[in-house]
């Protein structure tokens, strides 16, 4: 059992990583940073969530993820933006958990996989929408891209991790 | 702080992603492609066959919006759109001879495609 005192440490930390991946969600909604390709979302909320997942844990990654992906939606997002929101957060999450956990990655693997997974389940989604089988042929685009946004949020946690991590592990 | 960054593991990761997606890419662009229609399907159903030697604009709606399809000079492209990301309009011109052979509306449920 947490004492009080780790438990309000955790309600701290999950709350402030939360805020920040909320701010994020924001910031990347209002600046076109797509390099052109219109839909293209570097995922920038995902440094949080990474950073969450190397400091205090899956755990709390989670919590932070599903509150920035509920609140992101209800504040400036769409019932379909949520679920392409959702299905792409929860896919990413989970790959990146098992990269952590089961093939011990450091944060530039873990997030390149979950930028992959994040693209293909939206992708997937897509299929479901339109019912074309067609959009197989998105799918080397949506890895590569993943890749990239992946590398970019890896190289900000990396960042933030080594600056952050006494403020929050203690 | 011990390196968080970057391993032996994440090169490997990178390596076999990469590799997907080069594979994935070769065995696409194997497929025989090409056509000499536009086809727009609403929902998985053909809403219209467009000929693309005919320079032509077509609307096609359903319940969650519209989308106005072009075709000029053997090419096709949405050009306007009520979706609110507008991905599909700047998807830009497709033929039957590119690689990306297909545009998406998503929040429409409309796909455009390049078929015989």
């Amino acid at each position: 059992m947490l004492s009080d005192k780790d438990r309000t440490r955790r309600t701290v930390c999950v709350g402030l990583l939360s805020t920040f991946a909320l701010m994020l969600s924001y910031v990347e909604s209002i600046l076109p940073l797509d390099f052109g390709i219109r839909g293209f979302r570097i995922g920038l909320a995902n440094i949080a969530v990474v950073t969450a997942l190397y400091t205090v844990g899956a755990g709390n990654a989670a919590t932070v993820n599903c509150i920035r992906i509920v609140l992101a939606a209800l504040l400036f997002g769409t019932p379909i933006s949520f679920l392409y929101s959702v299905s792409g957060g929860a896919v990413s999450l989970a790959v990146m958990i098992f990269m952590k956990k089961v093939c011990g990655c450091k944060t530039s693997g873990c997030s390149v996989a979950g930028g992959v997974f994040h693209n293909l389940a939206q992708l997937c989604v897509a299929c479901l929408f339109t019912k074309t089988a067609k959009i197989i042929y998105l799918m080397p685009l949506m890895i590569v891209s993943g890749i990239i946004t992946g590398l970019v949020v890896a190289l900000a946690s990396g960042l933030l991790i080594s600056r952050v991590v006494g403020m929050l592990k203690k | 702080m011990k390196n968080v960054f970057f391993g032996k593991r994440d090169a490997v990761l990178l390596l076999s992603v990469s590799g997907a997606a080069l594979l994935l890419f070769l065995a696409l662009s194997l497929i025989p492609k090409g056509g000499k229609y536009a086809v727009v399907r609403s929902d998985g159903e053909i809403a219209a066959k467009l000929p693309l030697d005919e320079n032509t604009t077509y609307t096609v709606k359903n319940s969650r919006g519209y989308n106005v399809i072009t075709v000029k000079d053997g090419r096709v492209s949405v050009t306007d759109a009520s979706c609110p990301d507008g991905i599909c309009q700047s998807t830009g011109w497709i033929s039957g001879s590119d690689d990306l052979s297909v545009i998406v509306c998503a929040p429409n449920g409309i796909t455009v495609s390049i078929e015989e």
